[in-house]
């Protein structure tokens, strides 16, 4: 038993279980993949070894690891085929390898590697597996009912693919899975929400791409034209994804507040209110500079007419005023969701793309066909027609975030002379930052590039 | 080599390592010579981005994340920018920059790990680098506030936003209570509106880096630079300081009225305002079973001594509370309660003009207050006001008709005026002792914009603070210093219900939409937002419930508190 719970003996075993697996679904290499999964894992274990904590971490160090694997496939391939290996048309053809390295060989990887790690010492009534369970479970029913109500028609979701009542139970087990899982990573709504991301991202790997067509008998096509078939379904497990995070989160939140935080003893020294007020007014301040800064591109491509339209306008410089609008109410939507968790550039850069990209999929693919009274549509193609937009939004996300993490700065500035902040620490992002934003931000942008 | 020297150029050492990626994966956008350089500068931007060392996986990990954007920036936006084109941001315009994503990423994973394990081999070689020792920190300069009033709280919060988290100063506060009081809103808890903790802000709460010390500053030594101060309950000690700020307001002036001094209720503190609620709500208790007509006549006359805006809000409030109130004694005659307002001048409220002062003494006359004009105090027993033109049998007299600068200041050896407040500079300093600063209630400080003296009002005293804080700044890094410069923007006094008047930059207003005006501003005015938000709770309250009539501390003693 102890052997098991070494570093390096589970995710051995699992990455050449899982090497093998991936090369046996794309090529007939299954003696290399075994060895070559099984050697990468660990070295990977190795690397990581007492670093990660928990089964949410390991997971996303996996999905990340699969990501690059992916992408540096083409490295192997002879010095003059090396442009031809590089490009996106090679990128398509080699589409299945990157699900099969998610599904096959990072997820199960990274589940070992959480498995096997030693969770931090935390406070009292800080996590808790029944509370796991139940919040998921919740935030998972709540998330589905969302969705049915709001995008079922734009694009299917769920494991099964069956009757309302049956993706109602997947998406609780999701839900109560993702509770399991994250629950001991996240520190914030922000957080949480690109958790679930990735989980939905995860989830539309291993539903509407494998179990799915698996169950129907209709065989498991990974291939690029199958999978771009699938966008919509990408999209939905996304947002089903945001969704399943932000609820969990609140409602964790919640019962956190209610049962432990309440307490006197344990009470934040700013208080929830103030910390709230402060967070949205920094958040209309970095929103309104991000929407400044897209706003050139937005009158370039000539959208403002359009963003107008969605208020019944159609002049461009009452477009512009409904952008800059837009962009301090999302501002400070950022800063209810990011604050007190990132302080320093790199992360609030991570964090402001996960936001740009939310905002992308959320905005300019859903609410904003929705407001100029079309039926919107999370197809490849749209989204593909979309994408400038997407690189637009990401700039958006990207100086917001800088503009926000300066003043949090500033605050933690004037904190480190307050004496009542003495001894306390702050709820910053570490660990699972890096390989979220690259696996969410890398999956995410790459997906409609290749595939569109 | 410091430890930043040596970070930055290992990082340059693996931006040229790893740079052979980003050559080959960018060529068709960057010459090759370009691609290294650009790999170099990246690699030491990284080294300058992570402040601390990271493991090799989460180094690898972060850098490649910051691919994606990278990429974005110069292959899709910034480079066709430059070469004069769209910036390449279709989707088949993408997709031919698709290589050079995938080789961004790479290169930043390659560069992260890189540097990490180049970072870990030097270490372990070299050893840790050596940390250079910190140069000596000076000492903070000790400021410290006296007086825990809008002034002094105001010179706090506007020092701590001045330095901000510089640790180049040290704050201290020295009040005698440990909140501020809101005092434009004194009168409605007198007049039970509000409760009376949510018009008073914690100074431990609202404060973040200064220090609170409760206490009466008793003697202050210009020459030692200390302050004595005394604890309510316990011994004496002494406080040093650098810059020391006097913002020590004002105490009631009784114009050597023994009589008054002994029998009246003071309205300044918050402790004042219940002691007075309570002390009428206890009349009202008295009157409803007393027999002796002269006697209940007396418990239910409440005389106000003052027609300034803290008088007249008093009456006002104090009419509209005990007139409210009688229901609830069907045993006490409606005739026999008055509110008196009793004032030496022709008219109330001089600070505004006289048809707004008109309209609020018709309105309050309107609502039941009896007006005493041209009419002096002149002394005061537990049963009887005393007049220059006669004597009103009470036992409630409050007194609102004269202040002065807090004693103290006369101790100091330095100018005072006739009032007792200290003649500053323009700046806020007194004459030789520039490390002495004197504003509010206890300056007599002229005003750059008017030439005359400033008003000892709250208004005048939070924009004193702001200058002062910058003054203080400007000392402490030996820049010129401004003079005090305000144009008043106004005055509002609220007298009834629904009933104010408000002068604004010459404009005047009254009825409801002053009133409105007087709770919008002061709400604004009111610190922090939790307390903004008991009291609109209050408000709503009130529009729904009757006032309260519960009294809330033990009786007895004259003034609030027990004092």
């Amino acid at each position: 038993m102890n052997a098991l719970r070494s570093w390096w003996l589970a995710p051995a075993v699992v990455g050449g279980l899982g090497g093998a697996l991936a090369q046996a679904s794309t090529n007939d290499n299954v003696a290399a993949g075994a060895a070559g999964g099984g050697g990468l894992a660990l070295l990977w274990a190795w690397s990581l070894r007492g670093r990660v904590r928990d089964l949410g971490d390991g997971l996303l160090h996996g999905l990340a690891l699969a990501l690059l694997l992916w992408l540096s496939t083409p490295l192997f391939a002879a010095w003059q085929e090396l442009a031809v290996a590089c490009s996106c048309d090679a990128a398509r053809e080699r589409f299945p390898e990157l699900v099969a390295a998610i599904v096959c060989y990072g997820a199960p990887l990274g589940l070992a590697l959480g498995a096997v790690a030693a969770p931090p010492r935390v406070a009292a009534g800080a996590h808790g597996t029944s509370r796991a369970l139940v919040v998921g479970g919740i935030a998972g029913f709540a998330a589905c009912l969302l969705f049915e109500r709001v995008a079922a028609t734009a694009a299917p979701f769920g494991p099964v693919g069956a009757g309302a009542t049956l993706r109602l139970f997947g998406a609780m087990a999701i839900g109560a899975g993702y509770g399991l899982l994250f629950q001991r990573a996240v520190r914030g709504l922000g957080q949480s929400l690109g958790f679930g991301i990735a989980w939905g991202m995860l989830w539309w790997c291993l539903g509407p791409l494998t179990a799915l067509p698996w169950w129907r008998g209709d065989g498991v096509d990974w291939s690029a034209a199958a999978v771009g078939a699938q966008y919509g379904a990408f999209v939905a497990h996304v947002v089903f994804g945001l969704v399943l995070g932000l609820a969990h989160a609140c409602v964790d939140k919640l019962w956190f507040g209610f049962f432990v935080a309440s307490d006197p003893l344990q009470r934040d020294r700013e208080g929830l209110g103030g910390r709230a007020v402060l967070a949205l007014a920094w958040g209309a301040l970095a929103g309104l500079v991000g929407g400044v800064v897209f706003a050139p591109a937005m009158w370039d491509r000539g959208m403002l007419p359009y963003v107008a339209q969605a208020l019944g306008g159609s002049s461009p410089w009452f477009g512009l005023a409904v952008h800059l609008g837009a962009s301090v109410l999302f501002g400070m939507v950022y800063g209810l969701l990011f604050r007190a968790q990132v302080l320093d550039l790199a992360t609030a850069l991570g964090s402001g793309l996960l936001f740009g990209f939310v905002l992308w999929l959320l905005g300019q693919l859903t609410l904003f066909p929705h407001l100029l009274g079309e039926p919107f549509d999370w197809s490849l193609p749209n989204a593909a027609a979309a994408l400038p937009s997407l690189v637009g939004h990401l700039v958006y996300g990207a100086a917001m975030a800088f503009v926000f993490v300066a003043c949090e700065l500033r605050h933690a500035r004037v904190q480190a002379v307050d004496p009542r902040w003495r001894g306390a620490s702050r709820a910053l992002v570490v660990g699972s930052a890096a390989p979220l934003w690259l696996f969410v931000l890398g999956f995410g942008v790459t997906l409609p590039v290749v595939l569109g | 080599m410091n430890p930043r020297s040596r970070r930055l150029c290992l990082g340059a050492a693996a931006g040229l390592l790893s740079s052979p990626l980003l050559a080959l994966s960018s060529r068709a956008d960057l010459p090759a010579p370009v691609a290294v350089l650009l790999a170099v500068a990246l690699g030491a931007l990284l080294a300058l981005l992570a402040p601390t060392r990271r493991a090799i996986v989460e180094s690898l990990l972060a850098a490649a994340a910051l691919g994606l954007p990278l990429w974005a920036l110069l292959h899709v936006i910034a480079l066709p920018l430059l070469a004069g084109m769209e910036p390449r941001w279709t989707a088949a315009a993408m997709r031919e920059v698709f290589p050079q994503l995938a080789g961004w990423i790479l290169f930043q994973a390659l560069l992260g790990w890189s540097f990490a394990v180049l970072e870990a081999l030097v270490e372990r070689w070299l050893g840790p680098a050596p940390v250079p020792e910190a140069p000596p920190v000076p000492p903070p300069t000790r400021i410290l506030i006296l007086g825990g009033g809008f002034a002094g709280v105001a010179t706090a919060e506007q020092l701590e936003r001045a330095f901000g988290g510089s640790a180049e100063v040290e704050l201290t506060l020295v009040s005698e209570t440990n909140a501020m009081l809101f005092t434009p809103m004194l009168a409605e808890v007198a007049a039970s509106s509000l409760e009376a903790s949510h018009i008073t802000s914690p100074l431990r709460t609202n404060l973040r880096r200064t220090t609170v010390v409760r206490g009466r500053a008793s003697r202050v030594d210009l020459a030692l630079q200390r302050v004595q101060v005394e604890a309510e309950h316990g011994p004496s000690w002494q406080l040093g300081y650098d810059h020391v700020v006097l913002a020590l307001g004002s105490v009631s002036n009784y114009l050597g009225m023994t009589g008054v001094a002994e029998h009246a209720f003071d309205f300044k503190s918050i402790a004042d305002a219940v002691a007075i609620r309570n002390h009428v709500i206890d009349c009202f208790e008295r009157a409803d079973c007393e027999v002796d007509a002269e006697e209940r006549r007396r418990l239910l006359t409440f005389v106000v001594a003052g027609g300034g805006f803290a008088g007249a809000e008093l009456a006002g409030g104090l009419n509209d509370f005990v007139r409210g109130m009688l229901p609830y004694y069907p045993r006490v005659p409606r005739d026999e309660v008055q509110v008196v307002l009793v004032h030496g001048g022709e008219r109330i409220l001089m600070e505004l003009s006289e048809p707004l002062a008109a309209y609020a003494q018709r309105t309050m006359a309107a609502r039941g207050v009896t007006f005493r004009l041209k009419t002096r105090l002149k002394d005061a027993t537990a049963d009887r006001v005393v007049l220059s033109d006669g004597e009103i049998p009470s036992r409630t007299l409050v007194w609102t008709a004269g202040t002065a600068p807090n004693p103290l200041l006369k101790t100091l050896g330095v100018e005072v005026d006739k009032r007792g407040a200290v003649v500053t500079e323009p700046t806020m300093q007194v004459g030789k002792h520039t490390n002495v600063w004197v504003l509010g209630d206890a300056a007599s400080l002229p005003n750059a914009a008017t030439g005359k003296a400033c008003p000892p009002t709250a208004q005048f005293a939070i924009r004193q603070s702001k200058q002062l804080a910058r003054n203080l700044l400007a000392v402490l890094h030996g820049e010129p210093l401004r003079p005090f410069r305000f144009k008043p923007l106004g005055a509002l006094c609220v007298v009834g219900h629904h009933t104010a008047c408000a002068e604004i930059q010459g404009l005047r207003f009254s009825g409801l939409f002053a009133w409105l005006l007087w709770r919008g501003i002061y709400l604004s005015k009111l610190p922090s937002l939790e307390r903004k938000v008991r009291v609109v709770f209050d408000w709503v309250v009130e529009l729904f419930f009757p006032r309260d009539i519960v009294q809330t501390f033990e009786l007895g003693s004259r003034r609030g508190g027990g004092k």
